[in-house]
């Protein structure tokens, strides 16, 4: 579904990688976490995949599409949610959502299928004739997470997702990541919240400096470092100095 | 004492970006073309301004001395530059006070409301001192030929100018800091609103004002025997124009002393009644500000059915852009005022002056003189393309997205499509602004349809190539990282774009002008239009045949 060859990018006139040779393969029906110290290059890796950077090296492909050669179709197949929704703040959540339910040529019964229940799950129904100025901070991450699924992505992209969410949404939008993947979709996250990685992901990866150098369920991991070990022991293990 | 000073070369430094600016330039020597372009621009400007009122002074100063009323001229531009203070600074307290993000920082540290309403006060009337400079410099170099000022007489022009616009920015301090408090978040564009009805006010008191006092309201014979003091009529309206008059004109003396004392007092006055004011309505309209209105609309499926209906791509992206300009009135004025307001100011004098005044006695030599309509067609073409250009909607048209580029960048429409529907946009809300020119052509100058069509389609045909290159400069090199709205549009170079591009066009086409005119007149204009007509489909070609690397460019980094 996703899959980066040996991308790399670094930024103008900077002498480091934020993004070194990644290669790295995500399955259809997988919920991956891409996880990493500040810094590492997780949301400069997301930001090449649904075309807000290009890469200077490699290639990526979404569903089968090469996201530089056939741009259109790889972001056709994406749901992205970045780590800070900046969304429009003079538009009411209902014209948002419907600007983006057009722009992915959703059709009008679809849309109202999917919104009545999106809505219901994020609890924003009486918000959505708002401003979008007026939302806090997890009201808009639920106005851009319901944005993101009301075309029904095959490929989900989330920075940070549960930034913002409270307890109960949290909750429930990770029962929504599971029905996600259960129809045969897919997942990819960064998270830095190591708990919810290692109880929701089928496979995590680790990123440090730009360059991955761990991926893999988390048995796969636990091979690599003590028996038993939690994520977060792994984790500091590997990205120490 | 030491915090106030603190926060104001804090607010100095974010108010101007002058950490970004010593890091960018001097540090990292980046783009150093940028500075030197702006240097240019800025004395370019200052010099075409400056030349312009220094003429325009000179000329009215040459005359008023020989009846002895040589002063009235520094009125007369004194009240100009105040009222330039009063307008650009009422925007600018909105802006400061209303629309920057820093209140949300300072608000919570330990300092007094007058502590940060003084250090924004003071930001505002730097920043209005360019006005004055570039209106009173000029006036006063054209007052010294007349009237020599001397060593002192500097020394009190440049004191004097130095409080100049404090009154005019105190009192539309109050009226901002008022409004805000009747105001909420939700409502708070409606104060822009207000705000630029009240600029169209005082615009048209001016015209009228101007305009009565060009066409002799005063006899001529009380003017000459000294029976009347023109700077008293000049500037009854605002005494404090007088005050500065007279400190200048009678420098050195008890009443220019007393003049320029009272003008000191007042203004400490004025800037006191203003912090009095904002200290007791300030919180209160802050606290207002963040309270947030909700209208809570029930969602049912009813509402759904009826909202959400699917409509094309296309349809989509015209419509975001519509509701984002339309509801942010800061853009809204900046991109569209000049488009009403300059054809309102030409027709108006007309309209309501004497007979045989301004565009009437035009109208006479153009329907007498051979090749008069062809000139008066090519010059309403010309303001067109003029009204046209100072329409900044297609030149931000990317800057204004700014923070939310990501939204566009992410979406799976082309880049030709998404730039189709900004200039569709753009041009359809630019165009139309010929429409009230040729009307007023039409109604003073009663020319006929063939030259009405003419200068209509010649305007717009020209007209559009400006906008065009716009845009294509804008997603070239946008300006994304603005703060606040006003920034996108005012601090944002790509908004003049069009009118250097507009003004390049009407140089080569008053060249055309020159070398057809022996050929003929109707040849000329057809000529002028078929080419202005082919650019324009040229240069859309080209930007919708670039769109796709041009985005590509665009990287969303932050």
């Amino acid at each position: 579904m996703l899959h980066f060859q040996n991308v790399s990018k670094a930024y103008q006139k900077a002498n480091i990688k934020a993004v070194n040779a990644l290669t790295l393969e995500v399955k259809g029906g997988e919920i991956f976490g891409f996880l990493g110290p500040n810094g590492a290059g997780k949301t400069t890796s997301i930001k090449m995949v649904v075309g807000l950077l290009r890469q200077d090296q490699g290639s990526i492909t979404v569903n089968g599409h090469d996201t530089l050669e056939a741009p259109l179709k790889a972001k056709a197949s994406i749901g992205f949610v970045p780590d800070n929704p900046d969304l429009y703040d003079k538009l009411t959540g209902m014209e948002y959502i419907n600007f983006i339910a057009d722009i992915y040529k959703v059709d009008s019964l679809s849309r109202q299928r999917r919104l009545e229940r999106l809505v219901n799950i994020f609890e924003i129904g009486n918000a959505m004739g708002d401003l979008i100025g007026s939302f806090s901070h997890g009201m808009k991450q639920k106005l851009a997470l319901t944005a993101a699924l009301v075309h029904e992505p095959p490929l989900l992209i989330l920075d940070e997702p549960m930034v913002g969410l409270d307890p109960r949404s949290a909750h429930l939008f990770k029962e929504l990541m599971n029905e996600h993947c259960s129809q045969g979709k897919t997942v990819f996250f960064s998270t830095h919240i190591l708990d919810v990685a290692e109880r929701l992901c089928h496979r995590v990866g680790i990123i440090k400096k730009g360059q991955l150098i761990a991926c893999g369920t988390m048995e796969e991991l636990r091979q690599t470092s003590s028996p038993g070990s939690s994520l977060e022991s792994i984790f500091l293990e590997l990205t120490k100095q | 004492m030491n915090e106030l000073l603190s926060l104001f070369r804090l607010s100095l430094n974010s108010y101007f970006g002058l950490t970004a600016l010593r890091i960018k330039y001097l540090h990292k020597r980046e783009k150093l073309w940028e500075p030197m372009l702006v240097l240019l621009g800025v004395v370019a400007g200052g010099m075409s301004f400056g030349s312009m009122f220094y003429f325009l002074a000179l000329t009215m100063a040459q005359g008023a001395h020989m009846v002895g009323q040589a002063d009235f001229v520094l009125t007369q531009f004194i009240m100009l530059a105040q009222i330039m203070a009063f307008t650009f600074g009422l925007f600018a307290m909105i802006s400061i006070f209303y629309f920057s993000n820093d209140l949300d920082i300072l608000v919570p540290l330990p300092l007094k409301a007058w502590q940060i309403l003084a250090t924004k006060f003071s930001l505002v009337n730097i920043v209005e001192y360019a006005p004055v400079i570039v209106i009173l410099m000029p006036t006063l170099i054209a007052y010294n030929q007349v009237v020599t000022l001397g060593l002192g007489g500097w020394f009190t022009a440049a004191a004097t100018m130095l409080f100049l616009p404090t009154i005019p920015l105190a009192l539309a301090g109050i009226l901002a800091v008022t409004v805000m408090r009747g105001v909420n978040r939700r409502h708070r564009d409606i104060l822009m609103v207000i705000a630029s009805l009240v600029l169209l006010g005082i615009i048209f008191y001016l015209q009228y004002h101007f305009t009565a006092s060009m066409t002799g309201q005063i006899a001529a014979e009380d003017l000459i025997m000294n029976r009347i003091d023109f700077v008293e009529v000049v500037g009854a309206a605002f005494p404090p124009a007088i005050w500065a008059t007279r400190s200048i004109a009678a420098h050195g003396t008890t009443e220019g002393l007393e003049a320029l004392a009272l003008l000191i007092l007042s203004s400490g006055a004025a800037v006191s009644a203003f912090m009095v004011v904002g200290q007791r309505v300030f919180y209160g309209g802050l606290v207002g500000g963040n309270e947030k209105s909700r209208r809570r609309t029930l969602f049912t499926k009813e509402v759904l059915s009826r909202q959400a209906v699917r409509r094309s791509a296309l349809s989509a992206l015209l419509r975001r852009e519509l509701k984002l300009f339309m509801r942010m009135p800061i853009w809204v004025m900046n991109g569209f005022l000049g488009v009403i307001l300059f054809p309102l100011m030409a027709f108006f004098p007309t309209f309501f002056g004497a007979q045989g005044t301004g565009l009437r006695q035009l109208a006479v030599v153009a329907q007498t003189h051979p090749d008069g309509l062809a000139m008066a067609t090519l010059i309403v073409a010309a303001a067109i393309v003029f009204v046209t250009s100072i329409n900044t909607l297609a030149s931000t048209a990317i800057s204004r997205e700014g923070k939310h580029l990501w939204i566009s960048k992410t979406l799976p429409v082309s880049a030709k499509e998404q730039v189709w529907s900004k200039l569709i946009f753009a041009l359809a809300a630019a165009l139309p602004s010929g429409l009230p020119l040729v009307g007023v052509y039409a109604f003073i100058f009663q020319p006929g349809a063939a030259h009405l069509i003419t200068a209509l389609t010649l305007g717009i045909a020209a007209g559009l190539t400006p906008q065009v290159l716009g845009l294509w400069f804008d997603i070239w090199r946008p300006f994304l990282t603005w703060t606040n709205p006003q920034h996108a549009v005012k601090n944002n170079l790509n908004a003049v774009s069009p009118m250097l591009f507009g003004a390049a066009l009407g140089l080569l086409s008053f060249l055309a002008y020159r070398e057809l005119m022996p050929h003929g007149t109707w040849l000329t204009l057809l000529v002028l239009l078929f080419a202005h007509a082919g650019l324009a489909l040229l240069s859309i070609t080209l930007l919708l045949g670039r769109a796709e690397s041009l985005y590509s460019r665009l990287e969303v980094k932050g």
